[in-house]
């Protein structure tokens, strides 16, 4: 039997004969052979054609080969100033620092979420409120940044828990960005249900983008995410649309300001993919993030009822992703995030710089995340785990802490080190190492360690799992799959949502 | 205080670095700075200052790279 039929690669039949090849690695994807190189190209090749590559075979002036130097996987053509061009342009956040600050101003909360990442408290608590001060010397540090954009992330809790100072923060920090000279942005992860027309109003007018949760189809969202109304979908669905129409009234294109959603899958998510997806559609969303639970919070004490086998979720992800597509197709514009994420890198050659998602990870060098009390941590995930009583990523506090101490934290430092891919066991040989990324502290809470092990990593799992699938797709070469990924990965700023230059009138 | 009085703290978390790796650096850098070990539960820390003030800063980052460098190289913390 040819080593080239189907099925996995019989290499040792191939006989691969080193040294006319570039730097690449290799994966079986359908009945062809995905070839990615050093700096992120890729190409997909017949078995008889990587057969011919591995080999060393490939004709001179043969269609195989200008497709190979085209892409920069021959040896003798290869192109070093174009790969370290194609680098530079994938690893530009490196030159950045943190841009996203977090600041959980309570971690009071009104809903109890059964996966609640957060680890909320009960409304009484009132002890977990951020103080103005607190808040004035984060904003200090976020300001001090060397990134010159900044985005102040409103979290809980719930942020409309303690509005007085998610007000202050507008305002200290608007003005303060302006004396600086930064470019700043803000955005609130709210489930709206205490959102009134004067805290809509205030939002609005200092041009905060509001995010919120849906977990899909009523029934299952309320049951997930409880009030005691048990009415925390009809809340959100009552605010969202509020909200969206404020946008279109404002002259605002709808298709780019809206409310963002973000779903949390449970087990009792996956059988629902299609439902999951008309809701978001039918709430005028059009972005959905199909996020497996993280191991944080509550939901690492009640993960035992909702977790589920990556295999699941891979199988969900891909009803999911194909209903998207087919809506697409006839017209309707929604995507999913983090295949948006995934074939920018892919196709772009871009990093669209999703913190969790890119070598090496954001912890500390693309984020920091400032607790009420004023403690900062390297993330919001080694936030939670502070809550869950492990203290590792804890960097210092905005009393004494000063910046270089911080993104220069002997914790940040080994995060940034066990998240560079390029010298991560495993990935340094995976096909998909130019576009993906690992999470330190996720590596942490499942493995013991912040290098993690891939091949036991469900992270690594979900993400090969994506990855496959993107690569299907793009095999196949649909005309319509392609022309909605190339939307996709169309970037279009979101410039209302930055400060103006003018402060406003209330200052 | 003077310039040449600060000193900065490192603290090398125990799951993430190996104390071996803190004894190494700190011998190779020894020439270039005054160093004082100490451990807390959760850290081994190090108060250091470089023999020129205006170079402790770089020191205490070099220091730092050399000692994930080594823990690294050792095959993790422990």
């Amino acid at each position: 039997m040819s080593a080239l039929a189907s099925g996995p690669l019989d290499l040792v039949a191939l006989r691969p004969q080193a040294g006319t090849q570039a730097f690449f690695r290799h994966r079986a994807i359908g009945d062809k052979v995905l070839i990615t190189g050093f700096e992120g190209t890729w190409s997909l090749l017949t078995r008889e054609e990587f057969g011919r590559f591995a080999a060393g075979a490939v004709v001179p002036g043969s269609e195989l080969h200008t497709r190979l130097v085209a892409g920069n996987f021959l040896r003798a053509e290869y192109d070093v100033r174009r790969a370290v061009e194609a680098v530079k342009a994938r690893r530009r956040f490196l030159h950045a620092g943190p841009n996203l600050h977090i600041f959980v101003v309570t971690l009071r909360c009104n809903e109890t979420c059964v996966y609640c990442h957060a680890s909320r408290a009960n409304m009484d608590q009132v002890q977990t409120d951020m103080s103005p001060e607190v808040a004035e010397k984060a904003v200090e540090l976020a300001l001090r940044s060397t990134s010159p954009f900044i985005t102040i992330e409103f979290q809980g809790g719930e942020p409309l828990v303690n509005f007085p100072v998610v007000q202050h923060i507008c305002r200290y920090a608007g003005r303060r960005a302006q004396e600086l000279g930064k470019e700043l942005q803000f955005t609130m992860v709210s489930n709206f249900a205490l959102m009134d027309d004067a805290k809509l109003d205030f939002l609005i007018e200092h041009r905060v983008q509001l995010c919120t949760s849906i977990d899909g189809p009523e029934q299952l969202h309320n049951a997930q995410r409880k009030l005691p109304t048990m009415d925390a979908h009809q809340r959100a669905v009552h605010w969202i649309k509020r909200i969206n129409q404020r946008y279109v009234d404002m002259g605002l294109d709808p298709t780019l300001y809206h409310v963002e959603a973000l779903l949390t899958t449970t087990r009792e998510t996956l059988p629902l993919w299609k439902q999951v997806v008309d809701t978001y559609v039918g709430l005028g969303c059009k972005a959905l993030f199909l996020r497996p639970i993280d191991p944080f919070g509550f939901a690492d004490r009640t993960r035992l009822r909702l977790e589920y086998p990556r295999s699941a979720y891979l199988e969900f992800y891909r009803n999911a992703l194909d209903y998207m597509l087919e809506l697409n197709r006839q017209g309707v514009q929604v995507l999913e995030r983090y295949a948006g994420i995934f074939l920018t890198k892919i196709l772009r050659g871009e990093d669209p710089n999703f913190l969790d998602l890119r070598s090496p990870a954001g912890a500390g060098i693309g984020q920091l995340a400032y607790n009420y009390d004023g403690k900062i941590f390297s993330c919001d995930e080694g936030r939670m785990l502070h809550e869950m009583g492990d203290s590792k990523f804890l960097l210092g506090d905005v009393h004494t802490s000063g910046y270089r101490d911080l993104v220069g934290h002997e914790t940040v430092r080994a995060m940034v080190l066990a998240s560079n891919l390029d010298g991560q066991p495993d990935c340094v040989n995976c096909t998909y190492q130019p576009y993906c990324g690992t999470i330190p502290t996720f590596n942490y809470k499942n493995q013991g360690s912040i290098f993690g092990r891939m091949r036991e990593s469900s992270v690594c799992a979900v993400h090969k799992g994506i990855q496959d699938h993107l690569f299907e797709k793009l095999a196949a070469g649909d005309p319509a799959v392609l022309a909605a990924f190339d939307r996709w990965t169309t970037h279009r700023p979101r410039e209302h949502f930055v400060q103006p230059v003018q402060a406003p009138t209330e200052l | 205080m003077t310039e040449a009085a600060t000193f900065i703290d490192l603290r090398f978390h125990r799951d993430f670095y190996a104390g071996a790796a803190i004894d190494e650096a700190v011998k190779v850098f020894a020439r270039f700075g005054e160093f004082h070990l100490s451990e807390a539960p959760d850290a081994w820390c190090v108060r250091m200052r470089a023999l020129r003030p205006a170079q402790t800063q770089r020191l205490a980052h070099e220091l730092a790279n050399y000692v994930l460098g080594v823990t690294v190289q050792r095959g993790g913390a422990t």
